[in-house]
């Protein structure tokens, strides 16, 4: 009896399916946060019958698991976030151009790799935020600005070990070349009201708290507060005001969040109509909304919170292949400038 | 047992023993590759760091821990107080809450969703100065957040040891003329050390293995090391040379703490001798005696729990109950298969080394109880080693498509789960069998039983008890289970551990209260078992 048990205990452990590709699924290795995404792909999947598996990790871990797993990786699709990570891959070697008409049509050229290799799903703008009670926006409508002396002791900014800061150097590097870039950094740490520590929330709560004045963040996080449902973040949301900075010149510094197709992806058909639905209006929409991206098209509705901050606004158009491939220079310039 | 059978499980067990040396053998084979330029990299820029700040920390919260828990079991033991015998038990509770657990709560704790930002703001409106003063994330809050999780190992070793020897050897040290001071360290002390060596050697081993909170307070340490070199350099060899860097101190500590506990038995935490306290204290003494165990019981259950619950409070409507029960089932499930086929082996080799004692069954028994040592990051980069080779050369080899036969499987987690945990069944399974006398083992046979009906007719019934508490052991410590799960788990499986992680990594800390107080929840059934046999030490 008991080794009957015991055996049937055996064969169900080994009737767990290993791991069997089916032709009409599609796997994500995803940087971004499963709960994210997964509305998304359930609409896919009730769309057209696909099913999308998602293994979600950092960036990195990812692509290094790609690598390793070399022609017998199952992954067909890598969605992450950043122009730096999605550049670090192709140059890697693990992703493949992408030949869809439909993806040239929504994704616009600056937001998608010169070969093809990797588009954008979706945008955030890392803005200037500033306690109106304690300076004038006139004063802090560039970038540029925060380097004045008239701030000393008034900024925060989190750690340059940050991804976000790392691209918004590259964009500086880019515009106006490396040693304005270092002389910028240099500044801008002189007027730190005190060493990097914390994420782009806590320097907020440091505006609101006044501890300083003018924060560097992504817009996101401050629509994450308005619709808290914590009072005293509403109320702090309520104290901190948004500068789309460079209005006059570049725009705002933008970055994205998008999607490749690895090398060896055994369903190349169907993770290209993966990619293509979340670059639809309808995916963009609730892609957006859900996490208070922008949208890749203008055309598309933005939340009523997201739009309240002034929208359409001027972006920065660069191309991000070029912000992706500045991402060393930006550190090297960082830790010279003393920037922690 | 028939010869054919007993083939079959000599076997069976060879191969997992096959399954368990190899990732560890794997690792230290990788000392012979040419070291290179990340290695160099790393010798250079990194590795100080890893050796300063692991060592700091593990000092640190080696000394904290040990203070913390004897004294916490000496009081216990020794004097009378208000609340005394509810303490006993209660300061047990903050091993239910994994340590990256506590990380989290006690960042979020001074955010604006933080019970401490919030009570400065609101009634003292002085949430400025606490937001400034307060910053657990550095070396300094990754070692209050282990010795806070990880004292009550030390406590709970200790309590048994002082109750053991109860009233009578002080009394005898008081008629030989010893004061207060020399009746500790005459005589306490030397009572308790085994149980603190035992104690402080498996927190070591535990913070040596932490890689949640140190990785999420920003403190370079091996484990974080082993995870970088691996993925974020892209070179496992490296991560290589760092892991058996890491494994050769860890196994001289396994070592010299059997070496220091000798042919020494341990006090059997079950015994009927009741302490009697014998010191007199004054009024003064006893109340701050209660209230530094309120304050220790505050700091590693209360605050937390309470942090849990206020975030559940406001954000209630927002919780996706299905989601979370379905990370639990998901965590539930693997944990069961992986306990039971655990226990499976485990009771094969506890009574195999029971019935046997030959130098198979000692290597066997060697082996499996070292698995707890091997740190989870080092566990999973040595499991996916070896296995990636085969899956790499095996297709050039014979000349078919490349496909993943075991990365990113349930396999290969269980495979891990399996070389981790079986060490915990094994000891609580083997303090079982040799509670059960040889006598029966004779008196079955003499009534002419096979060995295989000596196991299920006399021993199973007798230890089922043990069995199940081995059972529930293994089961928790694999829900909690982290970083493992983290690296090897395949599509679509995710566990509780795994979304408290994202949302700290997305800095979501607020909607972290019900998937983290079902996982206490979950985690606090073993530590009510414990305690019941505390309880019923003390009221025998």
């Amino acid at each position: 009896m008991k080794n009957k048990a015991i055996l049937t205990f055996l064969l169900i452990i080994f009737m767990i399916p290993a791991h069997v590709t089916f032709s009409d699924e599609v796997n994500i290795y995803s940087a971004r946060k499963e709960y994210l995404i997964k509305p998304l792909t359930d609409e896919f999947t009730k769309e057209t019958g696909i099913k999308v598996n998602i293994l979600s990790a950092q960036s990195k871990v990812l692509i290094k698991k790609i690598i390793d797993e070399g022609k017998s990786t199952p992954a067909d699709i890598l969605l992450t976030v950043d122009a730096g990570n999605l550049h670090d891959a192709k140059t890697k070697g693990i992703s493949i151009p992408i030949r869809s008409n439909k993806l040239m049509k929504l994704v616009p050229a600056h937001l998608r790799d010169i070969e093809n290799h990797w588009f954008g799903l979706s945008i955030r703008s890392r803005v200037i935020m500033y306690n109106p009670n304690k300076i004038s926006p006139s004063k802090i409508s560039t970038y540029d600005s925060l380097a004045n002396s008239e701030l000393k002791n008034r900024v925060c900014i989190r750690s340059s070990s940050n991804i976000y800061n790392q691209s918004l150097m590259s964009s500086i590097i880019h515009h106006n070349g490396e040693l304005y870039a270092y002389d910028w950094a240099s500044n801008v740490v002189r007027n730190f009201s005190h060493s990097p520590k914390g994420n782009d929330r806590s320097q907020m709560t440091s505006v609101v708290l006044g501890k300083c004045d003018v924060t560097l963040a992504n817009t996101y996080y401050l629509g994450k507060w308005i619709t808290s449902k914590k009072e005293i973040e509403r109320e702090y949301a309520k104290k901190i005001k948004i500068i789309f900075p460079n209005q006059n010149d570049r725009g705002a510094h933008i970055n994205i969040s998008g999607a490749l197709i690895t090398k060896y992806s055994k369903n190349i058909d169907s993770a290209t109509k993966l990619i293509e639905f979340l670059a639809s209006d309808r995916a963009q929409e609730i892609y957006a909304k859900k996490n208070h991206e922008y949208p890749i098209r203008q055309d598309i509705e933005v939340s009523n919170i997201v739009k309240s901050w002034g929208y359409p606004f001027k972006m920065d158009m660069m191309s991000l292949t070029t912000l992706g491939s500045l991402n060393n220079q930006a550190g090297i310039i960082f830790d010279k400038a003393g920037w922690k | 047992m028939p010869k054919n059978l007993e083939d079959i499980n000599l076997l069976l067990l060879s191969l997992f023993l096959l399954v368990f040396v190899t990732p560890i053998l794997f690792i230290f084979f990788n000392i012979f590759n040419d070291s290179n330029e990340t290695w160099i990299h790393i010798q250079n820029y990194l590795l100080h760091d890893y050796i300063v700040n692991s060592l700091i920390i593990v000092v640190a919260v080696a000394f904290i821990t040990i203070i913390l828990g004897t004294s916490l079991a000496w009081i216990i033991s020794m004097y009378n107080f208000p609340g005394v015998n509810l303490f006993r038990w209660l300061l047990i509770l903050p091993m239910a809450i994994p340590a990256y657990v506590n990380a989290y709560i006690y960042a979020g704790i001074n955010e604006t969703s933080g019970i401490l930002f919030n009570f400065f703001e609101l009634y003292f409106n002085s949430g400025a100065s606490v937001y400034d003063l307060y910053d657990i994330r550095n070396i300094y809050g990754a070692i209050l957040i282990l010795s806070i999780s990880l004292y009550p190992y030390i406590y709970l070793l200790c309590l048994p040891a002082l109750s053991n020897h109860s009233s009578t050897v002080f009394e005898v040290g008081q008629s030989m003329g010893l004061n207060r001071l020399q009746r500790l360290t005459k005589i306490g002390i030397p009572i308790i050390r085994p149980a603190v060596i035992a104690g402080v050697s498996f927190v070591i081993m535990e913070t040596l293995a932490e890689y949640a909170t140190v990785q999420y307070f920003g403190v370079p340490t091996f484990a974080t090391g082993i995870f970088r070199a691996w993925f974020v350099l892209g070179d496992e060899t490296s991560s290589f040379f760092l892991s058996s860097i890491l494994l050769t101190l860890i196994f001289l500590l396994v070592y010299f703490e059997q070496l220091s506990r000798g042919k020494k038995r341990f006090a059997n935490p079950i015994n009927n001798i009741k302490p009697i306290k014998v010191e007199n204290i004054s009024r003064k003494v006893r109340y701050s005696l209660c209230a530094y165990c309120s304050i220790i019981l505050a700091i590693g259950f209360l605050i937390p729990v309470l942090q849990l619950i206020y975030w559940i409070s406001y954000s209630f409507e927002e919780i996706n109950l299905i989601f979370v029960l379905s990370l639990l089932n998901s965590s539930a499930i693997i944990a069961l298969i992986s306990s039971i086929l655990i226990l499976f082996f485990t009771i094969n080799v506890a009574y195999l080394i029971r019935s046997n004692k030959n130098l198979f069954n000692n290597f066997l028994s060697k082996t499996l109880s070292v698995g707890y040592a091997v740190p989870g990051v080092v566990l999973a980069v040595a499991v996916i080693g070896p296995v990636s080779m085969l899956e790499n050369s095996l297709p050039s080899i014979f000349g078919f498509e490349p496909i993943t036969i075991l990365s990113g499987t349930f396999y290969l987690l269980i495979v891990a789960y399996l070389i981790r945990f079986s060490t915990i069944s094994l000891k609580t399974l083997d303090s079982g069998l040799n509670k059960i006398s040889n006598n029966y083992d004779h008196l079955a046979s003499s009534f002419g039983l096979s060995k295989l009906q000596i196991l299920f007719k006399v021993h199973l019934p007798i230890l089922l008890p043990t069995i199940y508490t081995a059972m529930i052991l293994v089961f928790v410590d694999i829900v909690k289970e982290l970083p493992i799960t983290l690296i090897l788990r395949p599509f679509n499986f995710n566990t509780l551990p795994v979304h408290l992680y994202e949302l700290a990594e997305s800095e979501n800390l607020s909607s972290m209260g019900m998937p983290g107080l079902i996982l206490i929840i979950i985690c606090l059934i073993p530590v009510i078992i414990l305690s019941r046999g505390i309880m019923n030490n003390e009221s025998k």
